[in-house]
């Protein structure tokens, strides 16, 4: 009995509240993907991720329930791939998937993974994927080096990859302000069990460098304020509500706090505009956007956030409320706290790069996030060699957004390609 | 690679509509790009039925239904609750086929259950059969509890590398193992045969002393894991 030793880890702060609220209505299976050039080899595949799991241990895990809190133990099965169906981040039932807590799903050229938002981000889980590409190029006999920029099973396992980088910025003196106003939910119908439909866009980088620049806002503050535009139009102009539109965009704080970390390490931005009855321009609504977007990203701002988030972790009545009671405060506490205040999210994973060897192997790289019963529509953007892939997911039959989206951008003669799978419309 | 006229843009897609308009496409014989299928065509899910679990959830609702109303209809000619022991077998039986037949359970995890359903369902049977001897709580609980401890301790020795799983079930047991003794002396009447309870309580602790004396170490670990706050 000498030889047990399991490696287990609490869930960082983001991760705490994700199994408690998870259900096939907001399934928090976010997706990362890859489509390479060649069709997928599914033995090849298998055995890269066989090899490289071990050098993930944050990966390596399946959930469990203490008294107190759910923590992550080391999972001693394998995991495997499957091959992908029409149905985007379905609900996961970990039982039912050797207990890990991703997919790996492979389809035609395609290559993706499926993670629960628990063990990672986008960033980690896109670190992920090209340490699983890396693996399979190399097996198919390619001659590939990782350049510094693939974590490789060669390269030592670092403390720095596991830290739950939130508790180590956590600092009790910071004085927090929390004060939130409702946001309005997008209406529509939603599919038959929550099914998501996904709809890609493949747009020249150059083309929306063009334009951002023209308006002098970034790319992500661009496709923002093109989307809060395209709500405006569709949508929030004829509401009859009070509530604002609450743009969620997501910021990796890995740059922010200096940190390796391949767990989760994000926070968010949220822009707040009452748009409905106002007579609005694209310029006037844009600049809006951009300007809170560009205020909420302030060091001092993102920490305070932080602190308040994990302060409600080391309370010491939370800690000693038992596990049960705990997940139903949650539930009552990501209504009020995270669905109430969203209308919409993108996520912008930002530029992936590659190394040299692996470059002529890859078409694009997707990143896609999941959508609610509640907030029915979300976006996520991922760039690669000179490509912007902009992926809309949504749980509402409804197009609308989408199209004003495509509609809007082709009119300033940007070249597009969309891709969806197609579920019925 | 399709084209949509009305919304300027490029598809690749085995539709015959825009999924954005639903305006017809065209086909876009410039584009050279090749072309993959994106994802896999829809394929509406089709259920099982379970319809043999339909007809035994009946079958126990009937057998309820049907030994209560005979329980009422013939309370003047036989004054027993008798109709309680039957309740208890079905449900119980559902217990035993679906939590440690078909569940895909730690065995740990069954255990424990049993130790629990089985007592109750043996404490009713033997008050409404009116047993002159008194055995369910005296007898079969305690060495009820041995079995299981003795069951898991097994399990154990042939996989150690295991014991981590266990640990938390061994000393559930362990105190399930106690409570005969402890309604003993709380409850006097409740139990007249000591000497069971005894040997229980004694080999729960036992077994106890062994966790922490040859597994210390692991032990200690997985209870940290399982109630760090």
């Amino acid at each position: 009995m000498h030889r047990y030793h399991a490696k287990w880890y609490k869930l960082d702060n983001a991760a705490k509240v994700f199994p408690a609220v998870a259900s096939i209505k907001r399934t928090y299976m976010f997706r990362v993907g890859a489509v390479m050039k060649e069709d997928i080899n599914k033995e090849v595949l298998q055995q890269a991720l066989v090899d490289i799991i071990k050098r993930f241990p944050s990966f390596n895990v399946r959930i469990r329930k203490g008294l107190f809190w759910y923590y992550f133990e080391e999972n001693h099965k394998l995991p495997f791939i499957q091959e992908e169906d029409p149905f985007i981040g379905k609900y996961l039932e970990f039982k039912t998937n050797n207990d890990f807590l991703f997919r790996t799903l492979y389809y035609g050229k395609r290559l993706s993974l499926e993670v629960f938002h628990s063990i990672t981000d986008g960033t980690g889980a896109m670190e992920f994927l090209k340490a699983l590409m890396y693996q399979y190029l190399k097996l198919l006999g390619n001659k590939v080096s990782s350049d510094g920029l693939v974590i490789t099973d060669e390269i030592e396992i670092l403390k720095a990859e596991e830290q739950d980088s939130f508790l180590k910025n956590y600092d009790k003196s910071v004085k927090v302000n929390r004060k939130e106003t409702k946001a309005y939910h997008l209406k529509g119908t939603n599919y038959d069990e929550y099914w998501q439909g996904i709809i890609h866009g493949i747009i020249d980088i150059d083309d929306l460098k063009r334009l951002s620049k023209e308006k002098n806002v970034t790319i992500t503050e661009y496709l923002c304020g093109v989307i809060t535009y395209c709500a405006y139009i569709t949508e929030l102009k004829y509401a009859k509500t009070k509530r604002a539109f609450r743009f969620f965009v997501p910021v990796n704080l890995r740059k922010v706090f200096d940190s390796k970390t391949l767990r989760n390490f994000a926070l968010f931005v949220r822009t707040t505009q009452y748009l409905s009855g106002k007579d609005l321009t694209f310029d006037e609504i844009l600049q809006d956007t951009a300007k809170q977007i560009r205020e909420g990203v302030d060091k001092n701002r993102l920490l305070a956030y932080l602190v308040s988030n994990v302060k409600f972790e080391k309370n010491f009545f939370m800690r000693i409320t038992p596990l049960f009671i705990k997940v139903v405060a949650m539930r009552i506490g990501y209504k009020l706290l995270g669905e109430d205040l969203n209308s919409y999210a993108l996520s912008n994973l930002g530029v992936v790069e590659l190394p040299e060897s692996m470059k002529n192997h890859v078409s694009h790289f997707e990143f896609s996030i999941g959508a609610s019963s509640i907030c029915k529509k979300n976006a996520a953007v991922a760039t690669y060699n000179n490509k912007l892939i902009i992926s809309f997911s949504t749980l509402a039959v409804e197009r609308d957004l989408e199209r004003e989206f495509f509609r809007f951008l082709t009119s300033q003669n940007v070249n597009i390609t969309v891709e969806s799978n197609e579920l019925e419309v | 690679m399709k084209y949509c006229k009305k919304c300027n843009i490029t598809l690749n897609t085995q539709r015959m509509t825009c999924p954005l308009c639903f305006t017809v496409l065209e086909k876009n014989e410039h584009v050279s790009q090749t072309t993959y299928a994106p994802y896999p065509g829809y394929q509406p899910k089709s259920y099982k039925d379970g319809v043999l679990v339909k007809i035994f959830i009946f079958l126990s609702i009937v057998a309820i239904f049907v030994s209560a109303i005979v329980n009422i209809m013939t309370w003047q000619a036989n004054r027993s609750p008798w109709s309680i022991i039957v309740i208890g077998c079905v449900l119980y039986g559902w217990i035993l086929i679906k939590n440690t037949v078909i569940a895909k359970i730690n065995i740990g995890r069954k255990l424990v259950f049993q130790t629990i359903a089985l007592p109750i369902l043996l404490v009713i049977i033997e008050k409404y059969t009116y047993s002159p001897e008194p055995w369910a709580l005296d007898y079969v609980t305690p060495f009820l509890t041995v079995i299981a401890t003795v069951a898991i301790l097994m399990l154990v020795f042939i996989k150690s590398s295991k014991y981590g799983e266990y640990v938390i079930y061994l000393l559930n047991i362990n105190f399930l193992g106690l409570i005969p003794l402890i309604l003993y002396f709380v409850f006097p009447g409740i139990i007249s045969i000591m000497w069971p309870s005894v040997v229980a309580a004694s080999i729960g602790f036992l077994t106890f002393l062994g966790m922490w004396v040859f597994a210390g170490r692991a032990t200690k670990q997985e209870l940290k894991k399982r109630f760090h706050i």
